[in-house]
């Protein structure tokens, strides 16, 4: 045999093995060697922001670091528990639980930040690693919390937003994952002509509020402020634009920090101006007074007698002050706030119509606002109101309704009669383009020309209110106070009141309405004393921030 | 004249070999040059998302307000106020 054909057999079986070989890994085993250089990996879309109406950012995206330890790569366990409780501080005994040896992998800390991730890495510990993690960063804390939310974790440990925009705009925020397939070799390197397989990530989308941060700011200033000063148990403020009902600003407390939210009881998440309802008292009253005034059964300036209290159904109503002034206009009912007159109003209108208006007020009904966990508060059917329900609907006891509900439908009566679809999102920004939300009409409840009786009766009532307040000098505020007592088991407890006051300016053309809401302020029980000051103290600020000049 | 056949399938054998070595270093090379760039892009994404944390940390209103408290800068040092409508009307 020559040399040349001993090395073509040589050639040929070493051929063939590789052949027989490549047989084995392409087509028997093809399934499980695959997995050796084919990675996959998952891209991460990136949660889009939340801005204000200045483009300034209310939530953006910050990344944090797990901690992890390979148990089979450690030296020195108790060394190691040691070091790192000495820059975490979680307990050695927490972080040695946390340490499964008979795993291969073990979270030990969530969350931690990049100068903590630096100063543990200068320790050089063996086994130990960083995993990061993106999480959500609000740069304005506390600021608008119940309108932003925040983000936790769902059942399979994604990220879900939970109440307000966050929790109501989820899927937008959210975007959609990406994924790339790769052949990679040894090292981790692509393969340059192995397959490459990419879906993108669609990164979240940016939504614009109509929210302003100034004005969040003054109003949570002084809502911090008033329930200091009330010692109030909390306190609700809302600003809105009557004429398209965009939510300028709103706060209730106590709130949270969204970005540590689990430091919080679970209580304070929700954002009662939306979720729990509330006997508004005396600021309902100029709702039924523009139902009766629409229904053309009084003008401003009709005479009534308030003799003294009026029995309704067996029960005695009187005023809140028990003072009776004999032969008042109907405008002034409004001003010195007469239950009995409210009574008289309400009895006009009859049972039927007074249900049709506050139906059409959108009481009992989802205002549709785009935050999460939205209630209807309750508004019973006519079916089941006894004679004094429209009595006591008239100066807003016995009826139950969330503080934006209030808001929407008082905004109505001095907008030109329109009930507006009250919105927190102004645009929604992607890729693709800016998608602009425009103000909605939901319905026309009262004519233009009650809606303008109504404004300068509400000018009066804070002209000639009762209390005496420190009004900006110049300017013209039209509002009304409430006093609602809390109903505990069946029956209303005097000392537990909330407090409230509604008001507008400048009245001719409104550009802000501000609800205030108190709950239980332990000074003083009346909203002329507690509510009607924290407004004026918001009012003047907005008036310098708006750049509104006086009228007179 | 007679092709040396032997000698030019020879020859195209090394060059096949050669280019084929080539492309293989040129793949690890290009292979390496698509990890670190995929590395870089991480890494600018993480700085670009730092940065843009520690941007607005330092713009919120929130921190404004705290410092303007620290520096006792409030309504009662503030030269034109609400208070004096005088000054609003002026420029009406």
């Amino acid at each position: 045999m020559s040399k040349m054909r001993l090395l073509l057999y040589i050639f040929v079986a070493c051929l063939i093995v590789i052949v027989v070989r490549l047989f084995f890994i392409q087509i028997l085993f093809a399934s499980s060697y695959s997995v050796d250089y084919t990675v996959t990996e998952k891209i991460e879309a990136e949660r889009g922001k939340i801005l204000d109406r200045n483009l300034d950012p209310l939530a953006i995206n910050q990344t944090k670091y797990l901690l992890y330890v390979k148990p089979q790569e450690m030296k020195n366990k108790e060394e190691l528990v040691a070091k790192i409780d000495e820059a975490l501080h979680l307990g050695e005994a927490t972080i040695e639980a946390r340490i499964n040896e008979t795993k291969e992998w073990a979270a030990v800390a969530n969350s931690v930040d990049k100068k903590m991730k630096e100063k543990i890495q200068e320790l050089s510990l063996p086994g130990v690693g960083f995993e990061p993690q993106r999480e959500r960063f609000y740069p304005e804390a506390s600021l608008a919390a119940h309108l932003i939310g925040f983000v936790g974790k769902d059942e399979n440990g994604r990220q879900l937003g939970y109440f307000g925009v966050e929790g109501y705009y989820d899927r937008d925020l959210a975007g959609l994952s990406g994924v790339l397939k790769s052949e990679r070799d040894l090292f981790g390197r692509p393969i340059f002509s192995g397959d490459q397989e990419k879906v993108a990530a669609q990164d979240g989308r940016t939504v614009v509020l109509t929210i302003d941060k100034a004005v969040q700011l003054i109003i949570k200033k002084n809502l911090k402020n008033a329930v200091e000063q009330y010692k109030a148990k909390a306190g609700c403020v809302i600003a809105v634009t009557p004429k398209t009902m965009e939510i300028v600003g709103l706060s209730c407390l106590p709130d949270f920090d969204p970005t540590t939210y689990f430091d919080s009881s679970e209580d304070v998440f929700i954002d009662w101006a939306i979720s729990s309802g509330y006997e508004p008292g005396s600021t309902f009253k100029p709702l039924v007074m523009a139902a009766a005034i629409n229904e053309d059964l009084f003008e401003p300036n009709d005479i009534y007698n308030e003799s003294g209290p009026v029995e309704v159904g067996g029960y005695s109503i009187q005023n809140w002050n028990d003072k009776y002034d004999g032969k008042i206009d109907i405008a002034r009912i409004l001003e010195k706030s007469s239950n009995v007159g409210m009574t008289y109003v309400g009895g006009k209108l009859g049972k039927e119509k007074l249900y049709k208006y506050l139906k059409n007020y959108g009481f009992g009904d989802y205002t549709n606002i785009d935050l999460q966990g939205e209630s209807t508060a309750e508004l019973r059917p006519i079916e089941s109101w006894y004679a004094i329900d429209t009595a006591t609907h008239s100066f807003g006891q016995g009826i139950s309704v969330t503080a934006i509900q209030l808001v929407r439908a008082f905004s109505s009566i001095i907008n030109g009669g329109y009930l507006m679809r009250p919105y927190i999102v102004k645009a929604v920004v992607d890729d693709t383009g800016t998608k602009v939300r425009e103000p909605q009409i939901q319905r026309q409840v009262i004519d233009k020309r009650t809606s303008a009786i109504m404004r300068k009766m509400l000018v009066s009532t804070v002209a000639h209110a009762e209390a005496k307040w420190d009004i900006p000098k110049g300017f013209t505020f039209g509002g009304k106070t409430g006093t609602a007592q809390i109903a505990l088991g069946g029956k209303y407890d005097t000392s537990k009141t909330i407090a409230s006051f509604i008001g507008f300016a400048p009245a001719d053309d409104p550009k802000f309405l501000v609800l205030v809401v108190l709950r239980e302020p332990g000074v003083s029980s009346w909203g002329s004393e507690t509510a009607a000051p924290l407004f004026f103290e918001i009012a003047k600020e907005l008036l310098v921030y708006y750049n509104i000049p006086p009228d007179h | 004249m007679k092709l040396p056949v032997n000698k030019i399938f020879s020859a195209l054998c090394i060059v096949l070999v050669v280019v084929n070595i080539y492309i293989f270093v040129k793949g690890i090379a290009l292979g390496e040059d698509v990890s670190f760039y995929e590395k870089e892009l991480v890494r600018l994404r993480q700085e670009n998302i730092e940065v843009e944390q520690n941007i607005y940390t330092l713009e919120s209103i929130t921190k404004t307000a705290s410092m303007a408290a620290t520096l006792e800068f409030g309504n009662y040092n503030e030269p034109i106020f609400i208070d004096k409508p005088q000054y609003a009307l002026k420029n009406k």
